[in-house]
């Protein structure tokens, strides 16, 4: 992609989505623990740092992004952290080469997992586009009663709330996304459609040593619906359904660290406690107070980028200097608003800074 | 049936049901199957109670809120963005929530 035509897309698909995905939100003030827009100033040139460097270390390791890939962080996750980033050179004024350096190997990393050009409004990712494979591992059983829809819908939701208070509201991406819609009309019939939803870590010890009792680590849900149409926004959790996904599944699949789970009576006993330890976590975190949870968010931030930090040499951990930063810092007033005319947005949220820097600053190619 | 409240439809279907307003994890023991849940905003702590409801009403919030991401994963109609649903409805009152219009009914 050339300077110009990446420009263009800044200006016609990047800019377009946030804007749809902050405005779906409704308002920053919602964000839990706290608006993390008005956090990240504070430390967000230690970050971008950070990242750099480890950028840096990747790309003179010799491993292609093939490699790479297997340790980076998930698709949705990796997308919202870019997002992050761009607001982040903006506030930190980062050197427009740094930039380019970090914005093309998250561009490069996220296209090759996803299955479209535009995966800002798409999130199907290669690894399941192939729906019989998917179908025939996976053991997809029928639907015979709407008790076991709904058990499987309250899972879903008890699960994506989990994750909220383990990883935050800005970092809920790392351990909920949702994969689909793939066409299963060949398996299923017209109209019939396949999703994934995966909450690949449940229990990070690391940052939660609290969580050691807790049964489940991974939970996969895999649903086919019939009729259902939906549209992604930005980042997997956000899919927008038109129609209701607990009246229309019509085959599914549970996979809990590897063992399949499908019969109701097992499905309740999961869904009681999922949803139990989601609210009981949840109070847990909130009593944690702000000094700790501004502490935490460094490592819930830093945790989805272990096993890459690791493999190229740098300590996943979020460092002193990070931790001094933010100790005793008030949150500063840089966003308390998604309701901003559009001119506003695109300079607050870095569009335009990064579209200066591509466009002016750099070289075309 | 007279239209009480306007939001944002963040949840598709229909439900009726009483209403519960809820401020947090202290209403969960008093908060029964088939109740409406109403509230400024959901929190995690709330989803339990979510898993009762037949329908979650919030005066804030959007289409990506966890409210509403919560509502579609469980099937059940809900409504953000009212500005006033926990100062207009108040507990016992019956009320219908239209999830495809976003629109809040007294019965």
């Amino acid at each position: 992609m050339s300077n110009r035509e990446l420009v263009q897309w800044i200006d016609s698909v990047y800019g377009p989505s946030i804007y749809e995905l902050l405005k779906g939100h409704g308002d920053p003030s919602v964000h839990l623990p706290f608006n993390g827009f008005n956090f990240y100033p504070v430390f967000d040139d230690l970050w971008v740092d950070k990242i750099y460097s480890a950028v840096k270390k990747a790309r003179g390791s010799g491993l292609s992004m093939e490699e790479l890939i297997q340790f980076l962080p998930t698709h949705s996750f990796l997308k919202f952290k870019l997002f992050e980033l761009i607001i982040d050179f903006k506030t930190a004024r980062t050197d427009p080469q740094k930039v380019k350096t970090i914005f093309e190997f998250f561009i490069e990393a996220i296209q090759l997992r996803a299955v479209n050009k535009n995966f800002w409004q798409d999130n199907r990712i290669r690894e399941y586009e192939n729906v019989d494979e998917v179908i025939a591992s996976k053991k997809l059983v029928r639907v015979r009663d709407k008790n076991v829809s709904s058990e499987v819908g309250k899972i879903t939701a008890g699960c994506g709330t989990l994750v909220h208070g383990l990883y935050n509201d800005f970092c809920t991406d790392f351990g909920y996304d949702v994969f689909g819609p793939y066409d299963a009309t060949k398996q299923f019939g017209e109209g019939s459609s396949l999703f994934i939803r995966q909450f690949i870590d449940l229990k990070p010890l690391e940052i939660w040593p609290q969580k050691k009792d807790f049964p489940y680590k991974t939970i996969k849900i895999y649903s086919i619906y019939r009729n259902v149409d939906s549209q992604s926004n930005f980042i997997g959790c956000a899919m927008v359904y038109k129609q209701s996904v607990v009246d229309n599944l019509i085959n599914f699949q549970l996979e809990i660290d590897n063992r399949f789970v499908h019969i109701l009576e097992e499905l309740k006993e999961v869904r009681e406690m999922i949803l139990k330890e989601a609210s009981e976590h949840y109070v847990l975190y909130r009593d944690l107070g702000f000094e700790e949870q501004k502490r935490l968010w460094l490592f819930q931030l830093s945790y989805p980028f272990k096993n890459f930090f690791e493999r190229v040499g740098v300590n996943w951990q979020p460092d002193n200097k990070m931790l001094e930063r933010v100790k005793d810092r008030e949150l500063v007033d840089y966003i308390s608003s998604y309701d901003i005319p559009r001119q506003e947005f695109n300079e607050k949220f870095g569009v335009d800074y990064l579209k200066n820097i591509f466009g002016i600053n750099c070289k075309d190619d | 049936m007279d239209k009480i409240l306007t939001g944002v439809a963040a949840s598709s279907g229909k439900a009726q049901g009483k209403v519960k307003i809820v401020k947090g994890i202290e209403d969960s023991l008093s908060f029964k199957e088939g109740y409406v849940l109403v509230t400024k905003i959901t929190d995690p702590t709330m989803v339990v109670m979510m898993g009762r409801a037949v329908a979650i009403v919030c005066d804030v919030g959007g289409i990506t809120s966890h409210p509403a991401i919560v509502s579609r994963e469980m099937g059940i109609p809900c409504v953000v963005a009212t500005k006033e649903a926990t100062t207009k409805l108040a507990d016992e009152m019956l009320i219908l929530v239209d999830g495809d219009k976003g629109e809040v009914y007294l019965l």
